[in-house]
């Protein structure tokens, strides 16, 4: 004869319920349906492999496809997470005849739902903002014209770290740096010098360690260390010089948009460890008169 | 239904290719019973009845509808974390 | 012995009203009579669908089982109390079929060495043909064979034994007579076979 099996509690489970679940946290709903390792696969798949798995490979790829792929993430987040309500709904649909198991409770639902929902997805975007990449809004034109006022741009956060494997600062880069005074502040300027650099400035003349970075036939371009970008001055800058030799730990920092451009000049060297983020893409741009679609995907080092 | 019975096959069909063991439905009714003492161990208490009410009134719907909204929150918030900017003046 | 116990006597069992002291009782006595009513019905129904003698006491057990635990949802005005007993005992043949494909047990084993052990000869001609009938429907696919062991059910109508079957009367009585001819064409070749 048969052993008693089939007297536990039967529970057929409701698919809205399991739906619901899986609305407010991914995997939530399939733990309901007992699905035990499809709800924790659903789970890792939806915080880990959509938006930081993505976001780290789009590091170690060209800055180009920075915006694609934090789109794909995005996307494929969307995805996993509508197939999680979707799946919780037609599996529980054919569970009317469901042995619940003893761990199947409210409490553990909760508990898990509070763990991963409100402290593991939410420290997990916090990493991955403050580790690999950030968006960020520039409200100023002190970097015109490589960086319009209105571009929304990612910054790669694996930069100028001793144990991550991101680049160096070079000069040239066009950085975000901590506001020397005030640190509540991220600042976007291009790093010009670096410890042991001689700058001087005279008039609109720039020269490093001797060399000049533009010429007298384009004195608005400038270039250093192979790149090359456009400066701007308004027309009447007064021919004082101003020179500096950068002492170790710190950079010299200026805004492109020079005259207009509140920098290194003023409130003096930023320390290197201050230094923490490399402007990479923009991804959207919106000035006064609309939506500049053409500034969408630029590159900007 | 079995008002035709046409042939021989629908004999043997109609005649049952198994049978019931006499004592089947005492088998079934020992095991109802057994089924049926989990049931009724439980009394009526007012904590039984709070928990009734709390199990079958429209709490756990708004339990979980309260919690699917601030779930979904949080997931909202952590797909599109990834653009929701900080300023870098 | 038995007094006439009909589809209200049905009805009455499957409801869950608490009426009296010992109702406890007395809804178990009911239902005691639905299972003395309904048992022949159903192990006529399991083995038309091709199951082994003990495999349908199995099955037999979790269908009065599950009438019971979901009698709260048998609702009267919806179907007949048999319609309902013979969806779960149609769900219940298919589940048990799903669970079991990796495990047939061979009928000729089973069966025959424990039903047939002091049998005269008369009787074992007869277990031979319920076997070979048995192993006919086997090769018979799910649909077909449904169609087959609801037929035979007194108290269901062709249009009830559709609804279980979730299709148009129509096509279950079309299912049902192709069924049948499948059926005498694999019971001839067997004969032809044997001789």
């Amino acid at each position: 004869m048969k052993n008693n099996q089939s007297m536990e509690q039967n529970s057929p489970r409701k698919p809205l319920f399991a739906a619901l679940m899986s609305t407010a946290l991914p995997g939530l709903g399939q733990l309901y349906n007992g699905e035990f390792n499809k709800a924790i696969w659903l789970f890792l798949l939806f915080a880990i492999v959509s938006v930081p798995l993505v976001v780290i490979i789009a590091l170690v790829l060209p800055a180009v496809l920075t915006l694609p792929l934090v789109i794909l993430a995005t996307l494929l987040s969307i995805g996993i997470w509508v197939f999680a309500i979707v799946d919780g709904w037609r599996v529980a649909n054919r569970l009317r005849d469901f042995k619940i198991s003893a761990w199947q409770t409210s409490g553990v639902y909760t508990l898990v739902f509070l763990v991963c929902a409100t402290v593991i997805l939410p420290s997990t975007m916090l990493w991955v903002r403050k580790n690999q990449v950030e968006p960020l809004y520039v409200p100023s034109g002190s970097m015109e014209p490589s960086v319009l006022k209105g571009d929304f741009l990612f910054a790669q956060k694996s930069y100028n770290c001793p144990n991550c494997w991101g680049p160096e600062v070079r000069r040239g880069d066009v950085a975000i740096f901590v506001y020397p005074d005030n640190r509540n502040h991220y600042y976007i300027k291009r790093v010009m010098a670096l410890p042991g650099d001689k700058v001087t400035l005279q008039g609109t003349t720039l020269t490093i360690n001797g060399e000049r970075l533009n010429t007298d036939a384009e004195p608005e371009t400038e270039s250093l260390g192979g790149k090359s970008w456009q400066v701007q001055w308004s027309d009447d800058v007064p021919d004082e010089t101003f020179e500096i030799t950068v002492e170790p730990g710190h950079a010299f920092v200026l805004g492109d948009n020079r005259s207009k451009s509140n920098d290194s000049r003023v409130f003096g060297l930023v320390p290197l460890s201050d230094i923490v983020a490399k402007a990479r893409q923009v991804w959207f741009s919106k000035s006064d008169d609309g939506i500049r679609w053409s500034r969408v995907g630029r590159m900007l080092n | 239904m079995t008002d035709k019975y046409t042939d021989s096959l629908d004999v043997m069909l109609a005649d049952g290719l198994v049978k019931s063991p006499d004592d089947f439905t005492k088998k079934v009714m020992h095991r109802i019973s057994e089924h049926a003492d989990i049931e009724s161990s439980r009394r009526l208490t007012t904590r039984s009845l709070i928990g009734d009410y709390l199990k079958n009134s429209l709490w756990p719907a708004a339990a979980l509808a309260t919690s699917a909204a601030l779930g979904g929150f949080q997931v909202i918030a952590f797909i599109f974390g990834i653009w929701i900017p900080a300023t870098a003046g | 012995m038995e007094s006439k116990f009909t589809s209200a006597d049905a009805v009455a069992a499957l409801s869950t009203d608490i009426t009296g002291e010992d109702s406890q009782d007395s809804s178990a006595q009911r239902f005691g009579a639905f299972v003395e009513h309904y048992q022949h019905a159903v192990f006529g129904f399991l083995g038309r669908m091709g199951f082994s003698q003990a495999d349908s006491e199995d099955i037999a057990q979790e269908v009065f089982l599950k009438a019971w635990r979901y009698r709260r949802s048998y609702n009267p005005q919806k179907a007949q109390p048999s319609t309902w007993l013979f969806t779960i005992a149609r769900n219940a043949a298919i589940s048990k079929f799903s669970s079991k494909r990796a495990v047939e047990v061979p009928l000729d084993t089973v069966d025959i060495a424990a039903e047939t052990q002091h049998q005269p000869e008369r009787q074992l001609q007869n277990e031979q043909t319920r076997l070979a009938l048995a192993k006919a429907l086997r090769q018979l696919p799910l649909d077909d064979r449904c169609a087959i062991a609801l037929f035979y059910i007194d108290d269901l109508s062709s249009a009830d034994a559709a609804s279980i079957l979730q299709c148009k009367t129509a096509t279950f009585k079309t299912r049902l007579s192709r069924a049948r001819n499948k059926l005498k064409l694999i019971l001839d070749d067997r004969d032809e076979m044997n001789d």
